[in-house]
């Protein structure tokens, strides 16, 4: 949990603090596939495992149908 | 029995979506021509140490104007499952199959620094069904926006039944509320960071109509240890086995952060997520990936995730009865509600077979996850090992 915290502070850090802007000519790494905000190529079928699986993934519902999965 | 006769023409369905979509990309459509059109399909399975078997083929597609700032798309899967688990034998039940369709589509508008989207989703199977609307918007802010402000508002309805019964005879409902909002920061010219809070008001019985919780005697707790045998369980247990009852309102909240940093042909992502919900079980998972560009053709993604969450307050290895008129109110047999850990391992490959000038038009890919998962408490068993491979064929026309 302490370096959970630690992590999501030092991202909300990045997110809050600095004024460093980047132009859009600037932003060719950016642009690459993988750096989109969510994950990317994620497979539908492992969201749906592990909501689940998971008790504490998902919520969004559709997690049920009957009990073959847990 | 369901699941079994429909497994091959899922497969030859598969199989000539991948050569009709070949032949389109082969053939230069739409080339060029306007908005971007893609088509994809995939294939997963999944098979764990619960003699648990899954095939989800899945189709999707989309069509986007970047300049515009348009986009919508829509996915359509099935799961064919086969189950003898724990759960199912401990109930003297035979090997269960089952089928389920699931579907989704979303539109999103976002012509400048504001925008907006709307989701509908669908999953089905004989005795569950989900449907859900979710619309979102976002604006970017700041000097060469800096910041991307989003948020989401969802409702989704889950109607519970039992196979072989109709909804109107039987059946009870969970809404669900939800909400997100996050905000996405360019942090530098190859660094993305991302912070999420979501929200999940959930309301109604979402106890499993199948799910039985055995009971045993007061002081006949150190009789029944950590992954008790069925026979053992069946051999203590008194005889009323109620059906599982769960509490009526659960809320859920979470926080994500993730950060993304591109290298020079790598990138290198790390995620977390913190959970805690009014059941009482907190949870932490923890992600990483790392992508390699493989010359212009190839991307290799091995990745690694931690999953830790703790019991639910009401969760109990063993619940104790001294009879019918002594049944604990809130009760569950679902393991996934106690205490565990799980580790997963994989990763994907995605080759472009495109032509020269563009590799990725047409792309195959492979992803494969392994998942061990400890539980800390409960009847059965005290672990799983579980596997998930997807082949998939994409093309953008």
């Amino acid at each position: 949990m302490r370096i959970s915290s630690v992590f999501i502070a030092a991202v909300a850090g990045l997110i809050l603090g600095g004024c460093r802007s980047v132009s859009a000519y600037e932003r060719g790494h950016l642009a690459h596939p993988t750096m989109t905000p969510e994950t990317p190529y994620a497979g539908v079928s492992v969201d749906h495992v592990r909501t689940v699986h998971e008790g504490a993934t998902g919520g969004a519902g559709g997690a049920g149908g009957g009990c073959g999965c847990n | 029995m369901r699941g079994t006769q429909t497994r091959r023409p899922f497969r030859s369905g598969a199989l000539a979506l991948t050569a009709l979509l070949t032949a389109l990309a082969s053939s230069g459509v739409a080339e060029g021509a306007g908005p971007e059109v893609r088509a994809s399909s995939e294939v997963g399975a999944y098979r764990d140490s619960f003699a648990t078997q899954v095939i989800t083929p899945t189709i999707a597609g989309s069509v986007a104007d970047p300049v515009a700032g348009w986009s919508g798309q829509g996915r359509y899967l099935v799961d064919v499952v086969s189950a003898a688990s724990p759960d199912v034998v401990s109930t003297a039940s035979p090997h269960w199959n089952e089928v389920r369709h699931a579907g989704n589509v979303d539109a999103r508008y976002k012509p400048g620094a504001i925008g907006g989207g709307i989701a509908a989703s669908v999953s089905s199977t004989p005795d569950y069904l989900s449907r859900g609307i979710q619309g979102s918007g976002s604006i970017d802010l700041g000097r060469d926006k800096a910041w991307t402000l989003s948020g989401a508002l969802g409702f989704a309805r889950d109607t519970i039944g039992r196979t072989g019964t109709a909804f109107s005879t039987f059946s009870h409902d969970l809404d669900i509320v939800s909400g997100s909002v996050g905000l996405t920061r360019v942090v530098d010219q190859r660094t993305l960071a991302v912070l999420v809070a979501d929200a999940y008001l959930e309301s109604g019985d979402q106890s499993k109509p199948y799910r039985y919780v055995p009971l045993f005697r007061p002081g006949d707790e150190d009789r029944v240890p950590r992954g008790a045998s069925v026979d053992q369980v069946a051999r203590l247990r008194i005889q009323p086995r109620p059906l599982e009852q769960l509490p009526l309102t659960r809320n859920r909240v979470a926080l994500t952060a993730r950060l993304a940093h591109r290298f020079e042909g790598v990138t290198v992502r790390a995620e977390e997520r913190v959970y805690a919900d009014s059941w009482g079980m907190p949870a932490s998972t923890t992600e990483v990936r790392v992508y390699f560009d493989l010359g212009r053709r190839w991307i290799v993604g091995p990745s690694i995730r931690a999953h830790a969450q703790g019991r639910t307050a009401f969760y109990r290895r063993v619940y104790t009865s001294t009879g019918p008129g002594d049944l604990p109110a809130i009760r569950t047999g679902d393991r996934e509600l106690g205490g565990i850990f799980s580790l997963s391992t994989g990763g994907l490959a995605r080759l472009g077979i495109g032509p020269s000038y563009d590799p990725m038009k047409l792309v195959v890919g492979l992803s494969i996850d392994t998942t061990f998962t400890h539980f800390a408490d409960a009847l059965y068993t005290t672990s799983r090992i579980a596997g998930l491979a997807a082949g998939s064929f994409e093309v953008r026309f």
